[in-house]
């Protein structure tokens, strides 16, 4: 996750980690300027709050030491460097642009916070709290790799393994899980570099803007990537565990096909929006539907059998107990992580 | 710290503390940071 506070940092050349950095930014007593402020001192920076009336806005930046903070009315931009064309390199939300001097002095609003690091400034226990962050990467790579022994485990155990479609399902499923908690990611403003550079296919800043609307939840109560993750989550685990359900899985995925025309029509005619990663995970339920249809799973339903429904029954009380449990989990990160900017 | 800028003034932290961070937080493209000189309705709380 990082925040305005750690991509200042970054740019300022400040020795930080990013887990305690943005944990400290949210949890500002003073949700301002005055309150970042006041935390760069305390990591050796030295800062000032100046204003520039409009008319010297132009001058003001070809002159104001470098790295510093443009607000804007939209929320702050951290102005890099002057390209030696003379135009303005600039950050936002982590991702870089380059706008003219003219431009730049249009939407700032002449407030900036200047800001002067040394090779002393850094942040505080940093030695501790780097050697806490890599042991957090060890062991997200030693759940990844023993997850992805179990799956194997439970392919080979079941004689799933012996269907090349089982495989494609698995992969489809697994795709999902990852997009879905990319776009959990971004509903809840944690940056994820894989995630920003997958929304930037489609339409810069899409999936940020969809992902905070009110089309990306259901009547309010369940985020659509919430659902995702619960959806794709339940599937891999119940065909993994129980590969008997994969008709009742094939028929839960057609169920769901509607909701792709519904995404794309949205994106397309209402939100004038594309959202890429959202695009990626209709994509992936088509890509399941194709991979249950080629693999002789849909072939395999009948309505007529009793085991289906039952299945299909059980299957639903597990998506929804998911479901219910991922929304909690999600609605107790946003009440721990204070409203922030990043 | 403050450059020798025409104009330049330091702010005191009472009016620092008045830029707020708002939540609602867009990308600033290029696009964007000219459409501000016309604000969209987005403000810093105050």
């Amino acid at each position: 996750m990082a925040s305005l506070f750690t991509d200042f940092l970054t740019v300022l050349g400040v020795r930080h980690t990013e887990t305690y950095s943005d944990r400290r930014f949210a949890q500002m007593p003073f949700q301002s300027m005055y309150g970042l402020a006041n935390l760069l001192k305390e990591y050796g920076v030295g800062v000032v709050g100046v204003t520039v009336p409009e008319a010297l806005r132009k001058d003001a930046i070809r002159k104001l030491p470098l790295p510093f903070l443009a607000d804007t009315a939209d929320g702050f931009a951290i102005v890099t460097k002057l390209t030696p064309d003379g135009h303005v390199a600039y950050m936002s939300q982590h991702a870089s642009f380059v706008v003219s001097v003219a431009e730049m002095a249009s939407g700032w609003n002449g407030v900036a916070l200047l800001a002067a690091a040394d090779s002393a400034s850094s942040e505080p226990e940093y030695s501790r709290h780097h050697i806490a962050e890599m042991a957090r990467s060890v062991k997200r790579w030693m759940l990844m790799a023993l997850s992805a022994i179990l799956v194997c485990y439970a392919m080979f155990s079941t004689g799933l393994y012996a269907h090349w479609s089982a495989w494609l399902v698995l992969a489809f499923d697994c795709v999902g899980i990852t997009l879905s908690w990319m776009l959990v990611q971004k509903s809840l403003g944690v940056r994820n570099k894989a995630a920003d550079a997958v929304c930037s296919v489609l339409e810069e800043g899409g999936c940020d803007e969809l992902a905070r609307s009110e089309a990306s939840s259901f009547m309010g109560i369940f985020k659509w990537s919430e659902v995702g993750m619960a959806y794709f989550s339940v599937s891999v685990l119940s065909m993994l565990l129980f590969p008997g359900t994969m008709p009742a899985l094939a028929v839960i995925n057609m169920v769901c096909l509607p909701y792709t025309v519904w995404s794309i029509a949205y994106q397309k005619f209402k939100a004038k929006l594309w959202c890429t990663l959202c695009v990626c995970v209709q994509a992936t339920l088509w890509l399941l539907f194709i991979s249950y249809l080629s693999g002789g799973w849909v072939s395999g339903i009948s309505f007529s059998n009793n085991v289906l429904w039952i299945q299909l029954v059980v299957l639903a009380c597990c998506y929804m107990v998911a479901l219910l449990g991922v929304n909690r989990l999600v609605s107790a990160i946003e009440k721990y992580f204070k409203p922030e900017r990043s | 710290m403050i450059p020798d800028v025409d104009g330049i003034k330091k702010m005191s932290p009472l009016e620092m503390n008045g830029i707020r961070f708002s939540k609602q937080h867009t990308v600033l493209t290029p696009e964007v940071i000219v459409s501000l000189k016309n604000p969209r309705g987005k403000h810093n709380m105050k």
